[in-house]
């Protein structure tokens, strides 16, 4: 029994990937925060790293979707990424009706990632500040769960977003948006199913 | 091996309940997304109702003669050993085979995408070796622990899905198509595998009651039924766009920022599935009148080259993941080879 | 008839090599036929005092006028001797255990019978708390080395005539005396029997403690991580025990008194728990048994976190982990394996040095390694952190440590290789093995699994002491408990 078992084991160790695949915590890049902007026609995903540093660590990525993003960022910028502590994704306003769904539907179908991270609308200024300051993450989830106590019917997380646009073809659905009139300020705004 | 000595019939009912529960932590997309919740809820009773026909020989074998359907074909049929023993190991290595399957799979496609599900299978039945080796009255003693496990894993999953429900997301209407039912309620069968199990150890408890059954089918059911509610309202149609949807619950399931429920998720299903697979080769053990580690040993690497197989040849694993072939494979050796005897022992009188 | 003295004495100086303690006091006894005798000791084991006051004087002074030695052999017993403990003997083998024992023979010429009173007298260490098992409230009293002082304490506590004490003697070298208590109306038979089956069956020749017997009480075939054999030095647990039915085994020579059966809920228990109010009593039981598992998988858990799931652990604690993991050279395992063994030595030494040395050992190990390791980047903050608090805990359930020590150090390993998962599994297996114990056939995990809902009033609950008082669950009607 015991040399039966300790064959088992010494082969389980040998044949095991183990330390190797492992998502080694000091190696991880984790993101905790990806918005999407367009610039003369192309659009750009910025990854922003967990980091105790004052100025954000962030990665910009010239990419057609968000799908393509994450590939190009494995292969060429971040190679130890890790998408699983994703809490807030930001969308510029005017990408709302192409990225929006598209990349709401791919999130659905990754395990990956947090079937309850936020999503929200923003527009240019809010963007560029969650890039430049520190500590804005907080204060934009603040506001996100304020507007939803305000606003029951806002969709916060992609999870919600996703289910409503799957039932939701005529109404359309109503998610958050971030200005930056002086100051951070959520509104709202609707997005439509988008017809297949 | 240890000596068996009488345990209680509860507590074996208590660990084929937990065994049957972890049917729906392993299912790959087998609730068809066609029905409403409703629909879904009466295919499960539908299954619920099979399960509980399922149980019938083996409880009668248990309420007359207090013994159970092996010792009882040995009594009355010394020379069938051998082929019965044959038919039944042929079962546990199939339903085996059934229960590894789905877990590698899920465990290698949604938890820890870099593990090869050879070896995970391998560890897993290394560990089954170990616990059949101790006997079934050692495992339904870790049923306990288990039991508490669950409880404080349905609890997180639940309770942390709660947040995220919306009658929305599903409907109540029981319009419905027939192959999507029948397909969900064929797979809502599948717990019956429990029946053969106590048709095995059914002589080796004391204390049987009649209601033992029916409560543990009734505790299936309703946990299959907050599964199914939490699926169909608080996921929705997102958990369509994944395999194993009682997975996806767990990662949805949150407290504020406190996540991570699908550890403890996997955590039941990996103490689940070792539970089932020890039982299964526990049983292998009865039927051969082997109490030694050599048998589960040999019975272990046959579903191991079972699952190897499978995880090539795509052919195989439907055939080892077919929800019809297992109600049918336990429908004989849960009914209709015990019901034979029964019938047999009667005339004989 | 004649001359017996001097093959006694002959045979003697054979058997103990003309060793230089035996003492061989000559005398001649005043009578008419000037009786030739002898008092054979052997120095240090005896009270020279009263030796002379019970023994020698009242020999030398009485007259035994024509008596024959036999005679004279019951005169002594009943007109000459002070002393209480006289016992008549007439084997070498006999006279070989008095002399070891501690008591003064007397020999007569021409007397086939000898006589062995009780002068013992040898020093010994004196009654005082013991170091291991201290307690808020209750006695500051515990066992010492001498079988009969530590006898007299249960006594002392138990004033019943059930209590029983049965005489063996293990070692076929060291001859060792112990005692196997027990309350008759408490303790089953079976168990007694059993248990003394499994003491006859010990063929080792010395038996110097009484670790030495409990590997030989534990079941056959059942996992030895955990012991199925307690160990206590104060009496009043001990006590306690009997009265549930369990049985004590007292070793000659040792403070540390064996209790069989041992089950697992009772590392959990503590005399203290006892002696204050219930709901303090079960916050205690309680911290104990997050402390055990804290003890046993934190590290673990802490590997397997950083290793494979980083994305579990809350973003406040894993910006400062990843960070300090970062500047570190060893991967998570190594380290938290390397903090975990400098950690052993560290208190094996502390155990091992003399106590003045004690406080520099300490100043070393927590700050000059710990802090500089730290400082220097060669271990994290973290892991150092992790790894001390579950040592600390490990020592909220002391008995459970070396089960504990040898289950964390599996888990790392475990949680290295295959992260979350592995510990799952090694987990299940260990509840197996766990549930799979027995201890004299009672099951080790009884109470939890075996289930039994009256004795949760003292598992993680104490409830009190009206109801735990109302009715004592022995130990043998534990469910499961093996009947033949």
């Amino acid at each position: 029994m015991k040399r039966f078992l300790a064959v088992i084991m010494l082969f389980v160790v040998m044949i095991f990937p183990g330390c190797s695949s492992s998502r080694k915590i000091e190696t991880a890049a984790i993101i905790e925060n990806v918005s999407v902007t367009k610039e003369h026609g192309q659009l750009y995903y910025t990854f922003y790293k967990l980091s105790s540093d004052e100025k954000p660590h962030k990665t910009v990525i010239p990419a057609s979707s968000f799908e393509d993003a994450c590939r190009l960022a494995k292969e060429k910028y971040i190679p130890h990424l890790s998408l699983a502590k994703l809490r807030l994704l930001l969308v510029h306003i005017d990408l709302k009706d192409r990225v929006m769904q598209d990349d709401i539907s791919y999130i659905s179908t990754q395990t990956y990632f947090s079937p309850v991270a936020y999503v929200a609308l923003c527009d240019g200024e809010a963007l560029r500040r969650v890039g430049d300051s520190p500590g804005i993450l907080s204060t934009v989830e603040e506001k996100l769960r304020l507007c939803q106590k305000n606003h029951p019917s806002v969709k916060l997380d992609y999870l919600s977003i996703f289910n409503s646009l799957q039932r939701n073809s005529t109404e359309g659905v109503e998610i958050a948006y971030i200005n930056s009139d002086k100051e951070l300020k959520t509104d709202i705004k609707k997005i439509f199913r988008k017809m297949s | 091996m240890h000596r068996e000595i009488k345990y209680s019939s509860k507590r074996l009912m208590l660990t084929l309940m937990l065994c049957a529960c972890s049917v729906i932590l392993l299912q790959n997309n087998n609730v068809s997304p066609e029905n409403s919740f409703t629909v879904n809820l009466l295919c499960m009773l539908g299954g619920m109702a099979v399960c509980a026909v399922m149980f019938l020989p083996a409880v009668i074998l248990k309420k007359r003669c207090d013994t159970d359907f092996l010792a009882l074909s040995e009594k009355i049929t010394p020379k069938l050993k051998i082929p019965l023993a044959s038919v039944y190991s042929l079962y546990f290595v199939y339903a085996a085979a059934y229960f590894l399957l789905p877990y590698t799979d899920m465990f290698c496609e949604k938890y820890y995408p870099g593990a090869s599900p050879c070896v995970i299978g391998l560890c897993v039945l290394a560990a089954c070796v170990y616990a059949a080796y101790k006997g079934a009255n050692i495992i339904t003693r870790f049923g306990i622990f288990l039991f508490v496990f669950a409880l404080v894993t349905n609890l997180l999953m639940f309770g942390g899905s709660v947040g995220s429900l919306d009658f929305a997301n599903g409907s109540f209407s029981l319009e419905t198509d027939f192959d999507a039912a029948a397909s969900t309620f064929i797979y809502f069968c599948a717990p019956s595998f429990i029946a053969v199990i106590y048709a095995c150890f059914a002589g080796d408890t004391e204390n049987f009651k009649l209601k033992q059954p029916f409560l543990a089918l009734l505790f299936t059911a309703l946990k299959y039924a907050l599964v199914l509610f939490f699926v169909t309202f608080s996921v929705g149609a997102y958990a369509q766009r994944q395999d194993y949807q009682t997975f996806i619950l767990s990662r949805v399931a949150h407290f504020d920022l406190f996540g991570g429920i699908e550890s403890f998720f996997t955590a039941l299903a990996t103490m689940s599935v070792f539970m089932i697979i020890s039982m299964f080769l526990s049983c292998i053990n009865k039927c051969t009148g082997s109490g030694g580690v050599k048998n589960s040993a040999v019975f272990s690497v046959i579903i191991f080259i079972v699952s190897f197989t499978a995880e090539w040849n795509n052919s195989v694993k439907e055939f080892f993941t077919n929800d019809l072939i297992l109600i049918i494979f336990t429908a004989v050796v849960a009914v209709l080879i015990p019901l034979a005897y029964i019938f047999t022992g009667r005339k004989n009188k | 008839m004649e001359d017996t003295l001097s093959k006694i004495k002959l045979s003697l100086s054979k058997m103990f090599s003309d060793s230089a303690d035996l003492t061989v006091r000559d005398i001649i006894l005043k009578s008419n036929n000037k009786l030739k005798g002898a008092v054979i000791t052997i120095e240090g084991l005896c009270s020279k005092d009263e030796l002379a006051q019970s023994v020698l004087n009242p020999l030398m002074m009485y007259d035994f006028g024509g008596q024959t030695p036999d005679e004279a052999i019951e005169t002594i017993i009943n007109s000459v001797s002070g002393s209480c403990d006289m016992i008549e003997f007439n084997s070498t083998q006999e006279l070989i255990s008095f002399l070891t024992s501690g008591f003064a023979v007397i020999v007569l010429d021409g007397c086939e019978k000898m006589l062995a009173t009780g002068v013992q007298g040898y020093s010994y260490r004196s009654v005082s708390e013991p170091e291991s098992e201290v307690v808020q409230r209750g006695a500051r009293e515990g066992f010492t080395e001498p079988l009969r002082v530590n006898m007299s304490m249960i006594r002392r506590r138990i004033k019943n005539p059930d209590l029983v004490f049965e005489q063996m003697t293990v070692g076929t070298e060291s001859k060792t005396q112990i005692m196997i208590c027990y309350l008759k109306h408490c303790a089953s038979p079976l168990l007694i029997k059993k248990l003394k089956k499994r003491l006859e069956a010990c063929q080792l020749p010395t038996v110097l403690a009484s670790g030495y017997l409990s590997e030989y009480l534990e079941d056959k075939s059942t996992s030895r991580l955990f012991s199925g054999v307690g160990i206590s030095e104060r009496p009043d647990t001990v006590c306690g025990k009997l009265t549930e039915g369990r049985i004590a085994v007292i070793v000659d020579g040792t403070p540390a008194v064996i209790i069989v059966p041992r089950l697992f809920v009772e590392e959990f228990q503590g005399v203290d728990d006892y002696s204050n109010r219930s709901y303090y009593a079960t916050l205690i039981r309680l911290i104990k048994y997050l402390s055990f598992f804290f003890a046993v998988f934190a590290p673990a858990l802490y590997v397997a976190l950083a290793q494979f799931h980083p994305e579990y652990i809350p973003t406040w604690i894993l910006i400062k982990t990843s960070e300090s993991l970062a500047v570190t050279p060893l991967p998570v395992t190594l380290e938290v394996l390397l903090i975990t063994f400098v950690y052993e030595i560290m208190k094996e030494a502390g155990l091992r040095i003399p106590k003045s040395l004690g406080h520099a050992v300490s100043i070393v190990g927590g700050l000059v390694v710990g802090e500089s390791a730290v400082n220097a980047g060669i271990i994290s903050a973290s892991t150092l952190m992790v790894v001390a608090t579950a040592a600390i805990c490990s020592y909220v359930t002391s008995p459970l440590y070396p089960p504990v020590t040898i289950l964390r150090v599996v888990l790392i390993v475990t949680a290295g290789i295959a992260g979350l998962w592995g510990i799952v599994l090694v987990t299940a297996v260990t509840i197996i093995s766990m549930c799979s114990k027995s201890s004299l056939g009672v099951p080790y995990m009884s109470s939890l699994s075996p289930f039994s809902l009256r004795s949760m009033r003292d598992v993680f609950i104490r409830a009190s002491w009206k109801k735990l008082g109302s009715h004592t669950i022995r130990v043998q009607k534990f469910p499961e408990t093996e009947e033949d």
